[in-house]
């Protein structure tokens, strides 16, 4: 679906100044219905990668290739991000229109699409978020969790095969982070929607499928949540946290499972040390 | 607080007024406007509140948010109806220093009164019952033919929409700043002209900081959903003069033929 | 310890008498004492943001009093103003309220509004900075310059430099990743051993909430839900979680371990408690 080729970037920088590059080498791939966490500190050069998934940024060498399309590629651009939708962290700073169900409905207005397709997109987008009661509110009255909700939604409408979160919770309370993370979990396991999820929450990053640990502009770490999250000292020295479980575990030693995330989990491992 | 301030608020309905096309009501409030300074005798004038209450009742908007808005202007409203009143020459009632009361006074500034009361009344109608999206659409495709002189209709709108759209964030952002910058002890309530000047710099630089943040953050978002400008775009809610449009225009020639002929032709 | 804030009674309704009437704090009463360190924990919305507003009075009670260090804030527009610099409020988000050319300017702009002379004013921008562990050299670039993190610290330093008696900070480490998290966490605790200044300290984390408060206040739906000590707080886990807030997740793995039927108590909150409680109870059944 995405195919990441050895991908460097550096941010144009004025002159004198030295250019750092905030992605050093990347390679991925990322297949049809997967749900992948890029997870990373500030600074890791995990939200510059999001944004050369979709062509936002164009490499500086090597290739992304969205469904075999070239992001460099200036003709396909439209089609890469009808393909490859994308939302951002603030959700303020998204929602084009004042009224929810106008604002579900700008891309597909790009696509030049009929009224009533625009429609059926509409209410069925929404209704996936769950969303479809508020469709005639004014987005600024909702809540975070609800803007982030009907932000997915416009992106949702367009109809893509991939979407790309960059860090969609960051600026929500709990109760909104909630929300965005069933929102996104569902997409992924009722629709089959392939699903990459920027985010520093360790925690959002245990519900993908695959974990990759960005830091330093590089993909140090890609393998299941489990398998990333039992190695506690590596994550640590990649300023990055461990589930509260595994600390726990690790802490104790004595030859508990690490890759028991889950507090069920957990619970059982804990049973059996005290037995 | 600046939150309170309410600006052309849209309360979203399904009356016969809120399913008229944009361009149909933009059109009427003109046509409206103008037959309303047509008006004379007391039949047009009965005429022209008859049909404004008639269409506030169709709309469902609640009395009260018309009061609401028609409270901001009651000064002006006083103001000139006085002026008339003062300074109508004619058939004396009283008269005191340089002022003299007349017949024809006290009605022309009930008239005056009367004219800009349905004024705004009409024009905050269209406000509550059309959403800012319907409205700059409806602009948009009534100014369409300005394209022809390369006037930029379109970006035009959509730049309409995006400013309706980040009034009540930016006002919001506003309150925020300067309730930090007050925690700070800033003061933005003493002092002279300059000095209360000078003390919004501190409220002014952050608002623009993000407010640039904000412009760019979207510009990207909107990229990201295909804006590509005008040009092939479609609409959720394409307008389309229908039925109800037809009987709209229909009524409202009548109600303007009936005033304007009422006041000219008979004098009513 | 003396009681530096008491709040007695304070309501707050927004746009009264009006459609959109809201009461956003509703009948709370509670009392601070000097130095100490006091978690405020709410979801959106349960009143927590207004409640701190009032407590440098920038929003007026519409019934109920707040006294600091037992002058009712409201009594004369002299006491309105000293409380204003006696209570420093660090809001939401604090990055986005910078705005002179230097940090350093930026930082001065508080004690500058005290009206207090030069040489007060660069010892308090200095140890401001040292504070929260901004450089000399930091001090001189433009806010704008500054990463993320660092902008933060810098409008943290901002509201230090006024040396309040009270400091409030609404959710201080909102939006950071955990390593931001840490060090803002880090020097707001360091200041409070230094300097002693009772702290409130606002968010929606029990956990972060958990680390560093003597005391708990939470809050829901404009009234205090419940206070305590974290031990005590926490044994009502249950009630927390039906108010909308998150428990730390080794606070559920322990109801999870109780529920199972083991002797275990469902205060726990951070794992260093945890492991060293496990550990017991292994060498007590060993």
């Amino acid at each position: 679906m995405i195919k990441i080729d050895n991908l460097h970037f550096a941010y144009p920088v004025d002159d004198g100044e030295e250019q750092k590059e905030a992605i050093r080498g990347i390679s991925l791939e990322i297949k049809r219905g997967e749900f992948v966490a890029l997870l990373g500190h500030n600074g890791s050069g995990k939200s510059t990668l999001a944004k050369l998934l979709n062509g936002i940024l164009i490499p500086v060498s090597g290739a992304v290739y969205v469904d075999g399309m070239n992001t460099a590629d200036e003709d396909k651009l439209l089609e890469i991000r009808k393909k490859a939708g994308m939302v951002f962290q603030n959700p303020d700073n998204q929602i084009v229109a004042t009224v929810v169900e106008e604002d579900v409905a700008f891309a597909c207005e790009n696509m030049g699409l009929p009224s009533e397709e625009i429609r059926r997109r509409v209410d069925t987008a929404l209704e996936t978020v769950g969303m479809s009661e508020f469709k005639l509110h004014a987005p600024h009255l909702l809540s975070g969790g609800q803007k982030q909700r009907v932000a997915i939604a416009g992106v949702l409408a367009m109809e893509p095969e991939i979407i790309i979160l960059d860090e969609p919770t960051a600026m929500l309370d709990p109760k909104g982070r909630q929300e965005v993370m069933k929102a996104i979990t569902a997409l992924n396991r009722e629709k089959g929607m392939t699903i990459v999820l920027i985010t520093h929450h360790m925690d959002e990053a245990a519900q993908a499928s695959r974990v990759v640990i960005i830091d330093q502009g590089k993909a140090v770490l890609d393998d299941t949540p489990e398998k990333v999250f039992s190695q506690v000292e590596e994550m640590r020295s990649h300023s990055l946290d461990v589930p509260q479980t595994v600390e726990l575990m690790h802490l104790l030693g004595d030859g508990l499972d690490l890759t028991k995330i889950s507090v069920a989990q957990c619970a059982d491992e804990i049973e059996k040390y005290l037995s | 607080m600046i939150k309170d301030i309410t600006l052309g608020q849209y309360f979203p309905g399904n009356s016969f007024i809120h399913r008229l096309d944009p361009r149909i009501k933009l059109i009427a409030l003109v046509v409206f406007i103008v037959s309303i300074f047509f008006a004379e005798g007391l039949v047009s004038y009965g005429l022209c509140i008859g049909f404004t209450v008639a269409m506030v009742a169709i709309s469902k908007i609640k009395p009260k948010l018309i009061l609401r808005s028609l409270r901001a202007i009651i000064i002006i409203v006083i103001f000139t109806a006085l002026l008339n009143m003062l300074y109508t020459p004619g058939k004396e009632i009283v008269s005191f220093w340089i002022f003299k009361i007349t017949w024809e006074g006290i009605y022309a500034g009930f008239a005056m009164a009367v004219r800009v009361i349905l004024l705004v009344t009409v024009s905050a109608l269209l406000t509550y019952t059309t959403s800012p999206m319907a409205l700059t659409d409806g602009l948009e495709k009534l100014l369409l033919p300005l394209k022809k002189i390369k006037i930029p209709v379109h970006e035009f709108a959509m730049m309409m929409t995006i400013a309706l759209r980040f009034i009540p964030t930016l006002i919001e952002e506003t309150d925020k700043i300067m309730s930090a910058q007050k925690a700070r002890g800033a003061d933005f309530e003493s002092g002279n002209i300059i000095k209360r000047a000078k003390a919004l710099i501190p409220v002014l630089v952050p608002l623009f900081v993000s407010s640039f943040r904000r412009a760019d953050e979207l510009a990207t978002a909107m990229e990201c959903r295909l804006y590509h400008g005008g040009s092939g775009r479609t609409r959720l809610k394409s307008l389309r003069y229908g039925k109800i449009d037809a009987i709209g225009t229909i009524i409202l020639v009548l109600v303007c033929a009936g005033i304007i002929v009422l006041a000219k032709v008979f004098g009513l | 310890m003396s009681e530096i804030l008491k709040v007695e009674s304070l309501t707050h309704t927004y746009s009264e008498g009006t459609p959109f009437e809201k009461k956003a704090v509703d009948n709370i009463s509670f009392s601070v004492s000097e130095g100490e360190f006091i978690g405020l924990i709410g979801h959106t919305g349960s009143g927590k943001s207004t409640l701190i507003q009032h407590l440098n009075g920038l929003l007026k009670p519409t019934s109920g009093k707040i006294f600091v260090g037992g002058e009712d804030i409201h009594s004369s527009k002299e006491n309105t103003r000293a409380a204003r610099f006696a209570v420093g409020l660090v809001f939401q988000y604090p990055e986005y309220q910078l705005f002179e050319e230097t940090v350093r300017a930026d930082i001065a702009f508080g004690p500058k509004n005290m009206g207090l002379d030069k040489e007060e004013i660069d010892r308090r921008v200095l140890e401001a900075a040292e504070a929260v562990g901004l450089s000399k050299e930091q001090l001189d670039k433009s806010p704008f310059e500054l990463s993320g993190g660092q902008k933060r610290r810098a409008a943290l330093a901002g509201v230090l430099a006024m040396e309040p008696q009270i400091l409030v900070l609404d959710e201080p480490m909102a939006g950071l990743d955990p390593e931001g998290r840490k060090a803002i966490m880090g020097y707001v605790k360091e200041y409070h051993k230094k300097y002693g200044t009772t702290v409130i300290f606002v968010t929606h984390s029990m956990e972060d909430a958990a680390q560093s408060a003597q005391r708990l206040i939470v809050m829901s739906g404009g009234r205090i839900l419940m206070q305590g000590s974290p031990e005590q707080v926490f044994e009502r886990a249950e009630e927390l979680r039906a108010s909308g807030l998150d428990t730390p997740q080794i606070t559920d793995l322990f109801t999870e371990l109780k529920r199972r039927g083991l002797d275990v108590p469902t205060s726990v909150y951070t794992v260093e408690q945890a492991a060293e409680y496990l550990r017991k109870l292994k060498g007590g059944i060993a």
